[in-house]
C-alpha cells in the first residue's frame, strides 16, 4: 500500500529537515488559536491560512493531493455543520420546506469549515513534511511517555504490510465469489478474514518480540543522532509563533482597535 | 465518531485531555504492576512488539468491509475485541495509539480533541465492553450474548459522550437531546454491527484456539467488573437526569470543578443559544427517557436475535 503523506515526508528541504518538535509545538500553537476565534468574525479566519500556505510552498508540496486530502477527511464535519443554521436562533433568510435557516447559523457554520481547512491544512503540513519516526521521536522528546511512543512506531510500522495482507485477502474472497456474495457469506467470510489475519497477526508479532530479545532489546530505543534544536528550529518556531499571533490578534478584535 | 477540534471549546478538550492522560498512565502502571510478578524476566516493558502489530491488525481490519443496511458499509472499531481478548488496560492503551496515528497521519480526529476521541473511543469501549463482558458472561444470559452485549454497548457509551462533549462547548447551536437521539440511533446499528463482527472473530479465535488464553484476566477483576458497570450506570444515569431536569447542570460541574474560565463561560453566554437544552414542543427529559427505553428494548430483542441467528448453524 502506497500512502502518499509518507512519500511526501521523505522529501529534503529546510522545512523537512527541521526538528519535529518544533513542527507539533507550532502545530499545536495554531490549531489552539484557530479555535479560539469567534466563529462571527469569520472573515479573519482567512488570515490563518498564511501559515501553512508558506509552508507548503517552502516544502514544495504538491497543493492538489493535498487538497483532495482535506476534502476526502470533510464529510463528517459538514453533516455536523449542516444541522446547524437550522438550530442556531436569529434572523431567518430562508425557510426550506419549512424549516427556518438563521443568518446567524449560517455564520457559525461557515466559521466552523473555515477553521476545519485551516486546521486540516496544518496537520496536512505536519504529516507531509515530517517522517513518522521523527514525529514519534518529537513526541518522544515533548514528553509523551514511552509506551505510547513505542506502540505508535511499531503500529506504524506494520500498518501498512498488515493492510497489504487484509486486502489481498479480501481480494481473494471477492476473486472466488464472482460479485455472487449474499450477506450473510459476505459476514461469515468476512470475520472469517478477520479471524485469521488477528492470529497471523499475533505469531508475527511474538516471532518479532523474540527477534528482538535475541538481539538484546532492553525495551529502549537506542537513536545513533540525538535531535538537536538548533538555530533553524527556532527561526522557524519564531517565525511561525509570531505570524500565530498576529493572526490571532487581528481576529480577535486587535489590541484596543 | 472522531471529533473535530473546531467542535470543542478549552472547557471541554482541556479536562478531557487531562482525564485521557490520566487514565492511560493508570493502565500503563497497572500493566507494568502486573507483569513485575510473572513476565518481568521475559522483557524489559512488556510485549511492545506484540501489542504494537495487534494495533497494526485493528487498522487493517478496518479495509475489510461488513454490510450493515442495504447500501452501506461499516467495519471493526475494536476496543471491545481487544479487550476482552488482553484486558481493558492493553486495550486502551491500544486504541490511545491508534487514535493518534490516524489524528497524526490520516487528520482523523484533531489533535485538541484527541483527549476527548481517546475516551470516547477508547477508555470507554475498552472499560465499559470489558465490565459488560464479564458481568454478562457471569449471568445465566446466553454465552454468546456476553461479546456482542460488551462490543454493542461500548459503542454507545463512547457514542453517548459526543453529544454532551459538543454542546458542552457550546460552539455549535444544535440542541442535545436532538443530537443524542441521533447519535444514538446511528450508534445502535453501528454498535450492533460491531457486536456481530466481535462475537463472530472472537468464535472464529477460539475454534482456533480451543485452549489458548490470550492474557485475559479474569476472576481477579471481579469486583473491578462490578465496579465498572455500577460507574457506568451511574454516570449514565446521573448525566441524563442532568440533561433533562437541570439547565445548567453541565455548567454547574464546569464550575465545582474549576474549569470554567473567564473566556469560556463568555464564550459560552455569547453562543449559547438553547441554554436550557430544550426543544420546543418535546420536553428533553422526556425524548432522553425515550431513548434509554427504547435502548434497552432494542438490547433485549438483539439479544434474543443473535442467539436466534448464531444459535440455529448448530
Amino acid at each position: 500500500m502506497k500512502f502518499l503523506l509518507d512519500h511526501l515526508s521523505q522529501e529534503d528541504t529546510a522545512i523537512h529537515r527541521i526538528d519535529a518538535r518544533a513542527k507539533l509545538v507550532a502545530t499545536v500553537v495554531f490549531t489552539i488559536c484557530v479555535v479560539s476565534v469567534p466563529n462571527q468574525r469569520m472573515a479573519f479566519l482567512f488570515f490563518f491560512f498564511a501559515w501553512p500556505a508558506g509552508v507548503t510552498a517552502a516544502a514544495r508540496l504538491p497543493l492538489k493531493p493535498l487538497v483532495l486530502r482535506a476534502l476526502a477527511v470533510s464529510p463528517l464535519i459538514i453533516l455536523v455543520v449542516a444541522f446547524n443554521p437550522f438550530f442556531e436562533p436569529g434572523t431567518v433568510v430562508a425557510r426550506p420546506l419549512g424549516f427556518e435557516m438563521t443568518r446567524e447559523g449560517l455564520l457559525v457554520s461557515a466559521g466552523i469549515m473555515i477553521k476545519f481547512f485551516a486546521c486540516i491544512a496544518v496537520m496536512l503540513v505536519l504529516a507531509a513534511t515530517t517522517p513518522f519516526p521523527a514525529l514519534v521521536t518529537g513526541l518522544r522528546g515533548l514528553g509523551v511517555p514511552s509506551f505510547l511512543t513505542h506502540q505508535v512506531s511499531f503500529l506504524y510500522r506494520y500498518l501498512f504490510i498488515l493492510a497489504d495482507q487484509a486486502r489481498r485477502m479480501k481480494r481473494a474472497r471477492d476473486a472466488r465469489a464472482c460479485r455472487r456474495l449474499g450477506t450473510r457469506t459476505l459476514f461469515s467470510t468476512g470475520t472469517g478474514i478477520l479471524g485469521f489475519l488477528f492470529v497471523r497477526t499475533l505469531d508475527k508479532g511474538e516471532r518479532i518480540d523474540l527477534a528482538m530479545k535475541l538481539r538484546g532489546f532492553d525495551g529502549r530505543f537506542v537513536l545513533l543522532q540525538k535531535p538537536r534544536i538548533a538555530r533553524s528550529e527556532v527561526v522557524f518556531l519564531l517565525f511561525s509563533l509570531v505570524l500565530t499571533a498576529a493572526c490571532t490578534v487581528a481576529a480577535h478584535g486587535g489590541l484596543g482597535v | 465518531m472522531h471529533m473535530t477540534d473546531q467542535l470543542l471549546s478549552a472547557r471541554i478538550y482541556l479536562p478531557a485531555a487531562a482525564v485521557a492522560v490520566a487514565g492511560l498512565s493508570l493502565c500503563a502502571a497497572r500493566i507494568r504492576r502486573g507483569q513485575s510478578d510473572e513476565d518481568q524476566e521475559r522483557s524489559g516493558e512488556g510485549n511492545i512488539a506484540v501489542m504494537g502489530v495487534l494495533g497494526a491488525f485493528i487498522f487493517a481490519a478496518q479495509m475489510i468491509n461488513f454490510p450493515v443496511l442495504p447500501g452501506t458499509t461499516g467495519h471493526l472499531g475494536g476496543g471491545v475485541l481487544l479487550a476482552i481478548l488482553f484486558g481493558p488496560f492493553h486495550a486502551t492503551i491500544l486504541m490511545a495509539s491508534i487514535l493518534l496515528v490516524q489524528c497524526l497521519i490520516f487528520q482523523d480526529g484533531g489533535i485538541l480533541a484527541l483527549g476527548a476521541n481517546m475516551i470516547n473511543m477508547g477508555i470507554i469501549p475498552c472499560f465499559l465492553g470489558y465490565g459488560v463482558y464479564q458481568a454478562v458472561s457471569a449471568s445465566p444470559l446466553p454465552r454468546r450474548a456476553a461479546p456482542f452485549l460488551a462490543a454493542w454497548l461500548g459503542v454507545l457509551g463512547g457514542a453517548f459522550m459526543v453529544p454532551f462533549m459538543v454542546c458542552g462547548s457550546g460552539v455549535t447551536g444544535i440542541p442535545l437531546d436532538g443530537f443524542l437521539l441521533v447519535m444514538l440511533g446511528i450508534h445502535a446499528v453501528i454498535g450492533a454491527v460491531e457486536g456481530l463482527i466481535t462475537l463472530a472473530v472472537l468464535e472464529f479465535i477460539r475454534n482456533l484456539y480451543p485452549h489458548r488464553s490470550f492474557g485475559e484476566p479474569v476472576a481477579e477483576n471481579r469486583a473491578l467488573v462490578v465496579i465498572f458497570v455500577v460507574a457506568a450506570l451511574v454516570v449514565a444515569g446521573g448525566l441524563s437526569t442532568v440533561a433533562a431536569d437541570d439547565p445548567d447542570g453541565l455548567e454547574r460541574a464546569a464550575q465545582i470543578c474549576g474549569f470554567s474560565g473567564v473566556e469560556a463561560d463568555q464564550e459560552a453566554a455569547e453562543f449559547a443559544p438553547m441554554p436550557d437544552y430544550t426543544v420546543p414542543g418535546i420536553p428533553g427529559g422526556l425524548s432522553v427517557a425515550l431513548a434509554g427505553i427504547a435502548g434497552t428494548a432494542a438490547t433485549f430483542l438483539l439479544v434474543f436475535l443473535v442467539n436466534r441467528v448464531a444459535g440455529s448453524k448448530r
